[in-house]
């Protein structure tokens, strides 16, 4: 028998046009006493786009996840993990069908039993209900994972972070006058892995500098991440392009990550040496991009409003949003932090932006939301900066500092 | 007692209007889209979130591929693209439907050989080469989207080859995906 396999043109045998499912949050985070149940809700929309709009259903179960050390998840179905939060959860339903322009707050409740301590987590995964219909080729169903992060209230466990690995890979140097061919690597690029070896979770924000023999940082970018956040026990790549012409020599690469402790920092010093041929690319490289990087230079960050304001209730929330557009033609890379000043700052957990790490690309211009949840007790006003940093692609950083005010109402 | 952070929306405050003008009318459409998405998740009750929501825009896909597969060696491909609305960074986690299902096989448990590549100009780390079908699902395999939306569009793109050194069966060959959007 001969093959004759796949046949048709190539096509999308979806259903009707523009008629997904959308879900949200796709993460949240509950503080929960032990022996205390509490809710939280999952909302499924279906969008009206138009008016062929079909209803849609969803199937929804909770499911584990683990993280892999290049930050993506892996959901698994529900286990006695040790830190698996599935046994506790139940859902308010499992299936839903919603008509066009519908949608449905499912409310979940979770019961932490009283010898849990610690963070515990697991996954509401959303399968859009319909099927693939192909009778030939690659069927596609799809999912949409919201994450649900539990904090035992009581008793804290203190961050603890290492750095197990730096590394750093040379594209080959065939001949110094070669361009790299496509799918090559063009620059150095540095491997570092950050251990979380604690029990809380952290993200981690890390530095890359080099110091010459003289002690001069002739170098210095952030490392990134698929995903900062790194649970406990678990490691982290990190990476970046070493994409600067510097001089052959000796080295020192040191690296200092951020993992949101109030006491310390991770480091670590390695030796790095530059030979001549590997300067000499380097130079090569950094003329060849020059175009770019004059461009980059002139990127900036526009953010509106110049201040946020909000009254809110005591025990209320609310939402507030920025808007964040990149005016340059290169692709920035974006971290939001809450920064508190001195006096009637905002407490940690007031204010959750749905990002604190995004990528802008070339003239892109996007929302940055942010959930404000106030608690009963709170009273008067707080303020914090927003600080929104932007790393061009030559590692040129620029701040905005964004002013946050919070009036907070007594309940009548 | 409880602490739910991110739990409710109580507050009857909408977030400011938020944006310079946008780039072009698809991206009007697609940001207005968002945004009375947005406006529905604060509108309809205590325990939604304005903010940190994925929708695929179509309930499935499918790939076929583009012409019949003749003779030993051959090799065809296809692709489909997918739009994925967000207002946060996603991360994209592909798996098998069910074991080996990632691999294109006949009702005669024939199979071709199958590679895979997901692309788009939102993901941080595209294939710029066939993946095979094993490593495409393997756990290690993830993609990253670190911008905050509102809408990606991606690639996906499949190939079948037949064997090199014996004629495949005849008929439709046929495997299963599953796309995981999550946070």
């Amino acid at each position: 028998m001969t093959g004759l396999a796949l046949v048709g043109a190539v096509a999308v045998l979806a259903g009707p046009a523009n008629a997904g499912l959308g879900v949200a949050p796709l993460k949240q985070e509950l503080n929960v006493k032990p022996g205390e149940t509490a809710k939280f809700c999952i909302s499924i929309i279906n969008k009206m786009r138009g008016q062929e709009d079909t209803a849609q259903s969803a199937r929804l179960e909770i499911m584990d996840f683990e993280a892999t050390e290049d930050g993506g998840l892996v959901f698994r179905e529900p286990s006695a993990g040790p830190t698996s939060a599935s046994a506790w959860i139940a859902l308010g339903k499992s299936e839903v069908t919603l008509g066009p322009g519908k949608d449905e707050r499912i409310e979940c409740t979770v019961k932490v039993p009283y010898s849990a301590a610690g963070e515990y987590y697991s996954a509401v995964m959303v399968t859009l209900g319909r099927k693939s219909r192909t009778e030939t080729g690659v069927g596609l169903s799809l999912r949409i994972a919201s994450g649900v992060f539990i904090t035992v209230v009581g008793q804290t466990f203190p961050r603890q972070a290492k750095i197990e690995k730096c590394e750093f890979v040379w594209p080959p140097i065939a001949s110094l006058s070669d361009l790299p061919k496509e799918g090559q690597p063009v620059w150095p690029e540095a491997t570092v892995v950050l251990k979380n070896a604690g029990r809380s979770r952290f993200e981690g924000f890390g530095t890359l500098e080099l110091i010459d023999a003289n002690g001069r940082p002739l170098f210095r970018k952030p490392l990134l991440s698929k995903r900062p956040l790194v649970f406990g026990g678990d490691s982290r790549l990190f990476k970046c392009t070493v994409d600067k012409a510097l001089p052959a020599g000796e080295y020192k690469a040191r690296v200092t990550f951020d993992y949101q402790s109030q006491w310390a920092k991770a480091y670590s010093v390695a030796p790095l040496t530059i030979s001549a041929d590997q300067a000499a690319m380097l130079a090569l490289r950094v003329r060849g991009a020059a175009p770019s990087k004059a461009a980059s230079a002139q990127a900036t960050l526009r953010i509106s409003p110049d201040k946020l304001t909000a009254k809110v209730a005591a025990g209320g929330n609310r939402s507030l949003g920025l808007s964040v557009r990149n005016t340059g033609q290169d692709l920035l890379r974006c971290t939001a932090t809450l920064v508190n000043e001195e006096d009637a700052s905002i407490p940690d957990g007031w204010i959750a932006p749905a990002a604190k790490s995004f990528v802008l690309e070339r003239l892109q211009s996007a929302s940055l939301p942010m959930a404000v949840r106030i608690p009963p007790e709170a009273t008067g006003i707080h303020k914090a900066l927003l600080v929104v940093e932007a790393v061009g692609p030559d590692g040129t950083t620029t701040q905005t500092k964004v002013p946050v005010e919070l009036t907070v109402a007594e309940l009548r | 007692m409880l602490d739910a952070r991110n739990q409710g929306w109580i507050g009857r405050q909408q977030a400011p209007a938020l944006g310079p003008p946008p780039n072009g009318p698809s991206q009007t459409v697609r940001e207005a889209c968002l945004g009375i998405l947005g406006c529905l998740l604060i509108l309809a009750g205590p325990c939604l979130h304005a903010w940190a929501l994925a929708e695929w825009t179509q309930p499935n896909y499918s790939v076929t591929v583009a012409a019949p597969l003749i003779k030993t060696g051959d090799v065809q491909s296809g692709s489909a693209v997918l739009t994925l609305n967000h207002d946060g960074p996603v991360t994209i986690q592909v798996a098998a439907a069910s074991s080996g299902s990632e691999v294109l096989n006949s009702s005669t448990h024939d199979t071709l050989t199958t590679s895979y590549k997901l692309t788009g100009p939102a993901l941080s780390n595209p294939d710029s080469e066939w993946v095979p079908s094993a490593t495409f699902v393997s756990p290690a395999t993830s993609y990253s989207i670190q911008s905050i939306g509102p809408a990606s569009q991606l690639t996906l793109w499949a190939r079948a080859q037949t064997a090199a050194a014996r004629a495949n069966d005849s008929g439709n060959y046929t495997a299963s995906l599953v796309l995981t959007a999550s946070w």
